[in-house]
Formats: C-alpha cells, sequence, structure tokens
C-alpha cells in the first residue's frame, strides 16, 4: 500500500489497560451461540422498538435480559 | 449513511466527485451529509473502492481525495473496513460485472439496497427507495412482524427486493443479472466472564472506559452534543460522562415526558440527573401516535420507530439547539445481558411485555399464519457480533428519525470495547443492573433516581393510539385495510380486535395493533397515494 493508504487503514485502539487492570485473568471467550432463527419480540414500553428484542428466547438464544429504566 | 444508484454501464466509468457525491455517468455514490463523515476513492488494480466513513478526527473534512494501492481490492476492502467507527465501502470492479457494498463492525446507520429495473440502489433510508419498489409485501415475513413486531436482525426484510446491509457483511450485485446476495462476516465470539481482583473497582473501570468511547468517537467535531435523557438509568449514565468527558458546557438534555400516572416521578428523575451533569434540559411532552397527520412527510420505516410524532419533536429540538451529535443510551440494556445458565439462576422477571405478543393476533389469515411458519424456517440471521443483535436492530430502528434531520447518533454502549468489558464482568455486576446503578449512586444520586419505581415506559404513549382522536384514525384507517387485500389479514376480524383493545385496555395485543396500523399506514402510501395518513 501506499503511504496514504498505509495512514487511511491505521486504526489507533483504544486503551483498555487500565479496565483490564480489575480482573485477574486475561480476556477469555468462547464461540458465540447463534442468533435464533426466529425471535418473538416482546410489548412496546421501551423507547425503540426493536430494543425490545431477546427478552423472548425461542430457539436457544444466548442470553437472557434483565431491563428496567432505558 | 450513503445514497446510492448505480447503472451497469457506469460501473467502469470514470468516477469522480461533484456536487456532493461520487458520480459517473448517471450513477452516483453520496455521502450522508455530515461534518463527521469522511469519504474518499482508492484505485486498486481491478477496481475502486469508494468508502464512507465516520471520521471523529476531522482529518478528511473538506477533501474527497483519490488514492493508489498497489494491493488486490479484496484485501484494500479488508483492511479498511477494520475502521474502528461506521464505514461502508463500495467496490466498483474495472470489468463492470459485480458490485461489492461492505460495512464494518459499526452497523449503526445501515444501508438498504435493492435491485430493480438493472439497477442498483441503495439508501441509509429505506422511505428513499420506495419509488423503486412495486409496493409489494413478503408476505411470510410481513405476517412475521404483526405477531411479532420485527424480523430477526439479518438481512431479510419484509420487502421481497430489499436488503439490510448488517454489521460486517457484504452484498454482491450481480450487475448483468441484476441479482443480489449476501456474505455474513464470520462469527465473533464471545467474552466470558472472569474473576475480579479482591480491590477491583469496576465502577470506576467502566466510567473511565465509558468516557474514553465518547471522547474517541466525538474526537475533533466541534459543536453542541444532545443527549437523550429518559430518566433512566442508561441514558443517565451516558449524560452524567458526557458532561464530564466532553465538558458540560456543550452538552444539553433531551428527553419526552411520557403521558401517565407516571409523569411525575419521570421528570422528577429528569430533573435529578440533568441537575447533576449540570447540563441545559428540554424536556418535551410526548404526543401520541397519528396525533399529528402533517408528519405524512415523515414516511414510515415498517421496522422504525413507533413513536414518530415524540420522536420528530425531539429530533427538532435537538436541531434547534445546534446539536448535529446525539449520544445514545441504547445498549445498556445488552451490556447487561446474562447468559443462558446465568439467567437460569436468576430471579425471573416481569413477563408483562412476553405476554404482550404470546399469540399471533387473531386477524391474521390462515394463508398469513403459515406463511409466519414457512418465513420462520427461511429467515437467517445474522451471525453473532460484538453487541447483541437486537442493538444493531435497535440503531437501524432509530436511525430514520435522527438522520432525516441530519443528526448524527452515536451509541458508547455498543463500543465492542465496552461490550467485552461488560461481559468479562462476574454475574453479580451485569445482574440488576448493578453496574449502572452503582455508578448513579457513586455521584451521589438518591435512591428513587438508581431505582426507579415505576420506570418510565412507553406503553401509555402506545395506549393513546386507542384514544381519540388517534383511534378514530385508525379507525377508519381499518375501515377497508390494503392489509385484508394483501391477503394478510382478516379485515372484520382486525377491526374486531381494534375495538376490543379499547373496550379491555389490559388485554394484551394493543402493540401487535399498533404494529397493523403503521404497516397498513405505509401500505396506503402505494396503494392509495392520495390518504398517506389514514383515510
Amino acid at each position: 500500500m501506499t503511504h496514504d493508504l498505509q495512514e487511511l487503514a491505521r486504526t489507533d485502539s483504544l486503551d483498555t489497560a487500565e479496565a483490564e487492570r480489575i480482573f485477574e485473568s486475561p480476556a477469555r471467550t468462547e464461540p458465540a451461540a447463534a442468533n435464533p432463527p426466529h425471535d418473538k419480540l416482546a410489548g412496546a414500553g421501551d423507547s425503540v422498538r426493536n430494543q425490545r428484542t431477546a427478552t423472548k428466547a425461542p430457539g436457544g438464544h444466548d442470553a437472557a435480559k434483565s431491563r428496567d429504566g432505558g | 449513511m450513503i445514497s446510492l444508484c448505480i447503472q451497469p454501464r457506469d460501473i467502469a466509468g470514470h468516477w469522480r466527485f461533484a456536487e456532493g457525491a461520487w458520480r459517473s455517468g448517471s450513477s452516483f455514490v453520496a455521502p450522508f451529509a455530515h461534518p463527521i463523515l469522511q469519504t474518499l476513492m482508492v484505485e486498486a488494480p481491478e477496481a475502486r473502492l469508494i468508502l464512507v466513513r465516520e471520521d471523529p478526527a476531522g482529518s478528511g473534512r473538506g477533501h474527497h481525495p483519490t488514492l493508489s494501492a498497489d494491493l488486490p481490492a479484496a484485501e484494500v476492502l479488508d483492511r479498511l473496513a477494520a475502521w474502528p467507527f461506521n464505514i461502508q465501502l463500495v467496490v466498483l470492479p474495472r470489468d463492470g460485472a459485480t458490485v461489492t457494498v461492505a460495512t464494518g463492525r459499526g452497523a449503526t446507520a445501515p444501508l438498504f439496497l435493492t435491485s430493480t429495473d438493472g439497477v442498483l440502489a441503495a439508501d441509509w433510508d429505506v422511505a428513499a427507495l420506495y419509488p423503486r419498489l412495486s409496493g409489494d409485501f413478503d408476505l411470510g415475513r410481513t405476517a412475521y412482524a404483526l405477531s411479532w413486531l420485527a424480523l430477526p436482525y439479518g438481512s431479510a426484510t419484509i420487502f421481497p427486493n430489499v436488503l439490510h446491509l448488517t454489521e460486517r457483511a457484504s452484498v454482491h450485485w450481480d450487475a448483468a443479472e441484476g441479482r443480489l446476495s449476501v456474505d455474513y462476516p464470520r462469527p465473533l465470539r464471545r467474552h466470558v466472564p472472569r474473576r475480579l481482583h479482591a480491590d477491583a473497582d469496576p465502577v470506576a473501570a467502566f466510567d473511565k472506559l465509558f468516557a474514553s468511547i465518547l471522547r474517541r468517537a466525538v474526537g475533533n467535531h466541534e459543536g453542541a452534543i444532545a443527549t437523550e435523557v429518559s430518566g433512566g438509568l442508561d441514558s443517565g449514565v451516558a449524560t452524567l460522562v458526557a458532561a464530564d468527558a466532553l465538558g458540560v458546557a456543550r452538552v444539553k438534555s433531551f428527553g419526552l415526558l411520557l403521558p401517565g400516572p407516571q409523569m411525575p416521578s419521570q421528570a422528577a428523575r429528569r430533573e435529578a440527573l440533568t441537575a447533576l451533569a449540570g447540563v441545559s434540559d428540554t424536556a418535551i411532552l410526548a404526543r401520541p401516535p397519528y396525533s399529528s397527520p402533517e408528519i405524512a412527510d415523515d414516511p414510515i420505516v415498517p421496522w422504525g420507530e413507533y413513536y414518530r410524532e415524540a420522536f420528530r419533536a425531539l429530533g427538532e429540538a435537538m436541531v434547534g439547539q445546534g446539536c448535529s451529535i446525539l449520544v445514545r443510551g441504547i445498549g445498556g440494556d445488552e451490556i447487561s445481558e446474562l447468559t443462558s445458565s446465568e439467567a437460569a439462576t436468576a430471579p425471573p422477571r416481569a413477563s408483562a411485555e412476553e405476554e404482550e405478543c404470546a399469540e399471533m393476533p387473531d386477524y391474521l389469515t390462515d394463508e398469513a399464519r403459515k406463511a409466519v411458519h414457512d418465513a420462520e424456517g427461511r429467515l437467517v440471521p445474522a451471525p453473532p457480533a460484538h453487541a447483541a443483535p437486537s442493538f444493531y436492530s435497535g440503531a437501524a430502528a432509530s436511525a430514520p428519525v435522527y438522520m432525516r434531520r441530519g443528526i448524527w447518533p452515536i451509541y458508547p454502549y455498543g463500543a465492542p470495547e465496552l461490550v467485552a468489558f461488560c461481559r468479562s464482568l462476574p454475574q453479580s455486576w451485569r445482574e440488576d443492573r448493578r453496574l449502572q446503578r452503582a455508578l448513579l449512586a457513586r455521584r451521589g444520586l438518591p435512591d428513587w433516581v438508581v431505582r426507579p419505581d415505576p420506570s418510565e415506559s412507553f406503553l401509555p404513549l402506545r395506549d393513546g393510539l386507542f384514544e381519540p382522536p388517534q383511534s378514530d384514525h385508525v379507525r377508519a384507517l381499518f375501515t377497508e385495510p390494503v392489509l385484508a387485500e394483501l391477503g394478510l389479514v382478516d379485515g372484520p376480524r382486525l377491526r374486531a380486535a381494534f375495538e376490543r383493545a379499547i373496550a379491555e385496555p389490559e388485554a394484551p395485543g394493543r402493540t401487535q395493533i399498533m404494529e397493523a396500523a403503521g404497516l397498513e399506514t405505509l401500505a396506503r402510501t402505494w396503494r392509495r397515494p392520495a390518504s398517506p395518513m389514514g383515510p
């Protein structure tokens, strides 16, 4: 790449070192469960309609949610 | 954050920047006009790449350079798409065969694409594509939306020929065939909880990380910054941190006062939060759906915000006070997610919202009900990403509300670094929103702010739909519904359900009826264009 393009693609990552210091061990990841093939949505209590997604979890959703006071 | 229209004959032509867009013949690729966005072109050996991206540093402001690369276009694309903010790229091959439109990890102002009459068109506002669509709805997907309110986060929409460019995905357009196809990205791994040091201070770490994310997202952008303050936890945290991180003098808060008995407590929480933050605040009394015929010029997005009148007023207030960037609070629910195994041990949550859509509405036709089941089998969700799918769906839902007014929303809660940090916390810090509550309490807010009871809810605003004069509009809307002509609903049963919802306010199904009213309104703009708001 030319110098200009290298500069363009340069990404300064956010310094997370301080946040990381609270943990005893390095970051760990695991394969995430696939997003469900279909997902019934909940009510209209939140300000953004689709912010409500994933309160129901048919199909083995990866995570449940707590919600209030958005 | 792009509007484009590409004819096959122009793909390999001479592209140059003129009058706010990259142009070749009658084709164009236009960036959303906002000072935080940058656009440029890269000449690779076998293709040109036009990119539009968030550029908080402002390094490319006012310039539209063309750079050259000696790498294959695919490699250039990979390197550029790793940008940590929103980015969208259009790859124009010199052989004119297949155009690729790709996006990065930001994906909070997604593109919608269609191929009609031999032309590729795409826009951040799907309503801009409506004149190109035939007015058709996909029966199964639309019936799915009537039942469950929206499709899962993925490339499919309720329109048969419109694709949603989801996080890190690519859409390819075969110019000769006029065919669109989607490449989803590889699924990302999920951060898992870790143990904390005995003297760890997660609240301080969260506060500092949040502030860093905000400073990075706003960068060198000048001018006032809007925040939303609902009176709840997430927007309250965002406003307090924004005032500190960005400067209290430039942060202005805005919020909707929601009708109903909860309004005094919501207003009091808002006042406590904004007073502590030290920001100037604007509160707007939220108007219910179908209360303002004048918003007919604000076309419905089927997966968009229900409360168009209210949020339009909010956006206009932001613009009126010189704000062109908005710090949003959505995604706060998602950073508090429990994993499936954690949720199994957590106290059960109230299920009122779940009951709302427990069943398919009885006004769906038999054909539509069958089509829902067929659609469920065909929907392919986007793979796991940095943030939860509901975060991206939420951003896509509200993007047009603000972008139509020239406001660029930023989403600190969707930053991958913040999501990873919060997912790494032990369950006890995510359960019951402890992290956000602890931050508010440490800032000195009283318990009635830290633990809203009741929390603010849009349900009373929704319920305005079932009161005159709004209910008169909807009743007329349902008199001869286009949705019935399309085979989606049985008209008499829809009308009966609407009257039942008025008579029995506590019964589930009101949100589904609100969804039906929105889709009926949209369908009418196509089938009966003289009556965009109702009959």
